[in-house]
């Protein structure tokens, strides 16, 4: 009954994940893993807080590529490298906003990802809000057609 | 003598008396119906966030200074991982690498000798649920989970593996019990399981180093339990040694009906419990500040205070560690023992008389008790300006006991006043003499007991109002004129 239920509901990339977060904190793989990624997010922080130390703001596209088709991907890898824009962001602990920010030239739409200072949400509203101000992207729909 | 050293650490858990949980509001209330104090932190709703319980780390702390452990700055709290229905999150919020105290000690007193007992840890956690079998676990066609218990804050402490027998495992945990209910952070009632304790033992041949392999027994409900079940345990593992046989490293359940140690689980089977920092909690730092606060509001510890006992008051060591076993009846003694300026017999009647109508240790029943300090108080005054003897003295206080009335209210009532006017009391005596002429011939051919008779019936005659001292001396006087 145990394995049925904690099985049922979930989907392949969820009990991927489960079993990702399970073996990372096995016995003898914490260090190995979990503590080195811990490690590598420090890094990460530090990488932020140097920059922020000359700028205000960073921008940068929300994701790699624009939209692609359902079922296009099915490689993990190639799925978790589609967030590799924004995950940085988390890991550092940051806010960051995503806005319209233009369109392909066959008309998908793509995301303008602005990240601030730790607490620093404020700023990085009014940027965002400022950028609205002067563009009209987010006023724009894509065309509905494959 | 046994060729082997029995070593023993305990890990005892003891729930802290806070009024509310500790991540969430709800309150910890024992005996209430199931699932009603509950909320999504603690039933592990998604999205649900816990906040930490100020008081339960004050109250940690607090025990922590108690038993002389070092207070960490930084504290982290962890997820421990298992499965278990009763566990609403899969995880318990608990510490694990940086736990609110370490490297504390405990004096206890076993075997004739006092000695320091290490401590390794103190940390905090949250309780878990409880899981109602309707009948026999194997046959209940159901079971039902009570999430009322979980998340009522936990502190486990942790032994050094410094105990050498049962006494002094009792021993250990008798002085941490009384650290825990004068500092008033848990109630200390084992059977209701305020109070657990397991317990690491393992068998070493005398003048060996290493230890031997442990294992840890777990469900001792009562200080009888933890005595038995190790007890049990010791003869276990020196059989098992003498015929060779291996000690496997595992979990065994004390069953007190059966008086044995059973297998639960063995090492291959040992959780992996995939701690890890809690990420729903902010690292707390404790600052000296609130260290040096907490320290300030601790009270006179068991252990100063029965010393003290025996100093200011002369009290014999026996008494003294009767009366010092809850901060309440400690308070008690002190109250009459300065109101009234008796100390030994405020201790006499509270140890002979007053602990049978309340236990040492409940200081919420000493509190309620029928008779408050004041009113022994001036039992013993009606004593000592003789309007009462020491046997009516006693009927008094079953009478206080019941009514709740003063001892003055009581002897006023019922004209209890001890007779000593020489004039009633003479013709009393007059009448006994009268009566047992047989006796006083007995007394007077050189019986000297059958004056003690005589007393008696003086006594009987007057409803033992009349005051001894005076009716003995008229006796003297007036046999000879017989």
């Amino acid at each position: 009954m145990y394995s049925k239920t904690r099985a049922a509901g979930f989907g392949t990339e969820v009990k991927r994940r489960v079993m990702l977060g399970t073996y990372v904190l096995s016995a003898g793989y914490y260090d190995a893993y979990y503590g080195q990624a811990q490690k590598v997010r420090t890094l990460v922080r530090r990488d932020f807080q140097q920059a922020f130390e000359r700028v205000d703001l960073i921008v940068a596209p929300t994701t790699p590529g624009v939209a692609f088709k359902m079922g296009e991907k099915e490689d993990p890898i190639q799925m978790y490298l589609n967030d590799i824009f924004t995950i940085p962001v988390n890991l550092a602990g940051l806010p960051g906003v995503s806005i319209p920010g233009g369109f392909t030239q066959t008309g998908l739409p793509i995301g303008l990802q602005l990240i601030g200072r730790a607490f620093d949400e404020a700023r990085l509203l009014r940027a965002a809000h400022a950028y609205q101000q002067v563009t009209t992207w987010h006023q724009r729909k894509p065309p509905l057609t494959a | 003598m046994s060729a082997y050293q029995t070593i023993i650490g305990l890990e005892v858990h003891a729930q802290l008396a806070t009024r509310t949980k500790m991540f969430c509001g709800c309150r910890p209330s024992f005996g209430a119906e199931p699932n009603t104090q509950t909320c999504p932190v603690c039933q592990g709703m998604p999205g649900s966030l816990p906040v930490i319980n100020r008081r339960a780390i004050e109250y940690g702390i607090m025990t922590a200074l108690a038993i002389g452990c070092r207070v960490n700055v930084h504290n982290r709290f962890a997820r421990k991982h298992y499965y278990y229905p009763d566990m609403p999150k899969n995880y318990q919020i608990s510490q694990y690498e940086e736990p609110l105290a370490e490297h504390g000690h405990l004096l206890i007193e076993a075997g004739g000798g006092a000695r320091d007992v290490g401590i390794q840890r103190l940390h905090l956690e949250e309780d878990v649920g409880k899981l109602l079998h309707e009948g026999a676990l194997e046959t209940a066609p159901s079971s039902e989970v009570d999430f009322n218990r979980a998340g009522v804050p936990l502190m486990e402490i942790v032994s050094k593996p410094d105990l050498r027998s049962p006494d002094e495992a009792a021993a250990y945990l008798k002085a941490l019990r009384a650290i825990l209910i004068y500092l008033r952070v848990c109630d200390g009632n084992m059977e209701e399981g305020s109070l657990r304790c397991d317990a690491n033992i393992s068998l070493r041949p005398i003048g060996q180093a290493e230890y031997g392999t442990k294992v840890e027994i777990k469900n001792m409900n009562s200080f009888r339990n933890v005595r038995d079940a190790l007890d049990h345990e010791i003869r276990r593992q020196t059989r098992a040694l003498e015929t060779g046989e291996r000690i496997v490293q595992e979990t065994r359940l004390w069953d007190p009906d059966r008086a044995v140690t059973v297998s639960m689980r063995s090492k291959e089977f040992a959780h992996d419990y995939r701690y890890f920092p809690e990420p729903d909690l902010p690292p707390l730092d404790v600052q000296p500040a609130w260290i040096e606060e907490m320290r300030e509001r601790l009270p006179e510890l068991p252990g100063a205070r029965r010393a003290r006992f025996q100093a200011e008051y002369a009290l014999s060591a026996y008494d003294a560690d009767i009366l010092t076993q809850g901060r309440g009846l400690a308070d008690y003694f002190e109250e009459a023992a300065r109101g009234s300026g008796k100390p030994k017999a405020v201790a006499n009647w509270v140890l002979n008389e007053l602990l049978r109508e309340v236990p040492a240790d409940d200081d919420r029943a000493v509190a309620a008790s029928p008779i408050p300090p004041a009113h022994l108080v001036g039992l013993l005054r009606l004593m000592d300006d003789g309007t009462i003897s020491g046997k009516i003295a006693k009927d008094v206080f079953e009478k206080m006991v019941r009514s709740r009335d003063t001892a003055e209210a009581i002897v006023r009532r019922e004209g209890l006043t001890q007779v000593a006017d020489e004039g009633a009391l003479g013709a009393a005596v007059d009448a006994v003499l009268a009566a047992h002429a047989k006796v006083v011939e007995d007394y007077k051919a050189g019986k000297k007991a059958a004056l003690g008779f005589l007393v008696g019936q003086v006594m009987k005659s007057t409803q033992g109002k009349a005051n001894p001292g005076v009716v003995n001396r008229l006796l003297m006087e007036k046999l000879p004129k017989v």
